[in-house]
């Protein structure tokens, strides 16, 4: 993982209260978010840059919360 | 890894080293198709490659279906080709011939409309094949390495750990087949949306630069003509399904297969690299178009990375499958060849690199990949415009 990057691809399926650890970030699952999904690390507001790689993959449609799943129904790329 | 590049190839008359000893059998039109596949159906050890392509095409696809067809011949995995036309289409067989004339491999012509009509024409097909398999069975192979091999690089069916697991091994394979001399073909033009910024990067020199950024700019607009509004989520289905949200993630990710090395050389569909290393292509992201692209400029191997599980392989060249997660590997073990998914276990990026280029080697030595005893090909020329 990149020290940019805001989102980390879950190598296991997580439910509601579960501890992920993402290189050495800890934080809980606020909702069930499956194997190969992205969930976020931090707090993204609406129109803030995704990093993945340490790279822009898209933008936040809306506020996304840590521990929250992170796809195309709250991100999108550049238009 | 043993560290031991050679192989014994097949030297052709233009210098390169063929991995395979193929008698192909070619339609140059669609109207050829039937015939080609009566003779693999007798011979079932020639390769028979067609296509849907035909008349009714503007000069730019015309160029496009010349160019992939005869670079498929010149391919150094073809030993010899007989090319059966019809009689009346653009690409015909004498202008394949004009077009391949420098070319020394053994090579043949059959026009149906000439030869008296389709069952007569796949009989003398059969005989000059069976002609053909004879005498390449005595060509002698001689020393090669590594060095002497073009590969290319393609994923299909992608997930968000094709980007963590196998394109990054792959990658690794890469850096160490491009630092003993050989060469790796980048492509598909439509998953480098959204990863400019790191080919950019890794451009040789300034000129290189400026050819990625229009390539990859154009192929934007074409997106945006296609797709409009849904141009940043030009994706699959099961990409999304998989957790791929963008374009750009997808991209991102994909791109990793090029390693790190310098990118030598920016190439139009179908075209011979004229640089050793890492060089780019011009592609569809569309899987079957790309490779044969890669193959008609001269690619002896493909590795193919894949999330979801695609089975494809290509006529006249390997294909070697690399599974992004182990659940893939051992779900499709028919067709998967690398289990990538291992670097999620504990094996580093280094290592499953190394095991793609060993297998690499056993391939180019003749060990068969999953896709070639499959015989799992898909075969496919890029064009430009729809059909008139």
């Amino acid at each position: 993982m990149n020290p940019r990057d805001n989102v980390a691809v879950l190598t296991a399926d997580v439910n509601v209260g579960d501890l992920i650890e993402a290189d050495g970030v800890q934080l809980q699952a606020i909702e069930p978010v499956s194997r190969g999904r992205k969930i976020a690390l931090t707090a993204i507001s609406p129109g803030q840059t995704v990093y993945r790689y340490g790279e822009e993959i898209g933008q936040a449609t809306e506020a996304i919360a840590p521990g929250q799943h992170v796809h195309t129904h709250n991100m999108g790329g550049k238009k | 890894m043993s560290g031991d590049f050679t192989f014994e190839g097949w030297r052709r008359p233009d210098g390169r080293i063929g991995i395979r000893n193929h008698c192909l059998v070619l339609a140059s039109v669609v109207c050829a198709a039937g015939v080609v596949r009566e003779v693999g159906r007798r011979l079932p050890e020639v390769v028979v490659i067609e296509h849907p392509h035909g008349c009714g095409r503007g000069g730019p696809d015309i160029g496009l279906q010349l160019r992939t067809l005869a670079g498929i011949v010149e391919n150094p995995n073809v030993g010899g080709a007989i090319i059966v036309g019809l009689g009346c289409e653009p690409v015909s067989v004498g202008f394949l011939q004009a077009v391949l004339a420098d070319n020394k491999k053994p090579l043949q012509g059959i026009v149906i409309q000439e030869a008296g009509g389709s069952q007569k024409t796949a009989a003398k097909v059969e005989a000059m094949a069976r002609e053909m398999l004879a005498e390449l069975a005595t060509m002698p192979r001689e020393k090669a390495t590594a060095a002497d091999l073009t590969v290319a690089l393609e994923c299909g069916g992608s997930d968000t750990f094709s980007g963590m697991t196998a394109n990054p091994a792959v990658g690794k394979a890469v850096d160490r087949l491009v630092a003993i001399g050989g060469t790796a073909i980048l492509s598909e033009t439509t998953e480098m949306i959204g990863a400019l910024g790191p080919l950019l990067r890794r451009a040789e020199n300034t000129d290189i630069a400026a050819s990625l950024k229009q390539m990859i700019d154009n192929q934007e607009a074409i997106t945006h003509q296609i797709l409009g509004p849904l141009a940043d989520r030009a994706l699959a289905p099961g990409n999304v399904e998989s957790g791929l949200s963008t374009i750009a993630e997808k991209s991102l990710g994909c791109i990793m297969k090029g390693g790190s090395s310098p990118i030598r050389e920016v190439l139009p569909y179908g075209q011979r690299p004229s640089k050793q290393g890492l060089v780019v292509m011009d592609t569809p992201g569309y899987d079957a178009e790309s490779i044969t692209g890669m193959a008609a400029a001269g690619a002896q191997a493909i590795i193919f990375t894949t999330g979801r599980g695609s089975p494809a392989g290509f006529p006249i060249a390997p294909v070697i499958k690399v599974a992004s997660n182990t659940e893939l590997y051992e779900a499709m073990s028919d067709d998967i060849d690398v289990d990538a998914g291992q670097v999620l276990s504990g094996k580093t990026l280094e290592e499953v690199g190394e095991e793609i280029l060993d297998l690499l080697l056993r391939v180019a030595r003749g060990e068969k990949t999953k896709a070639e005893i499959n015989r799992q090909d898909v075969f496919a020329i890029a064009q430009t415009h729809q059909a008139l």
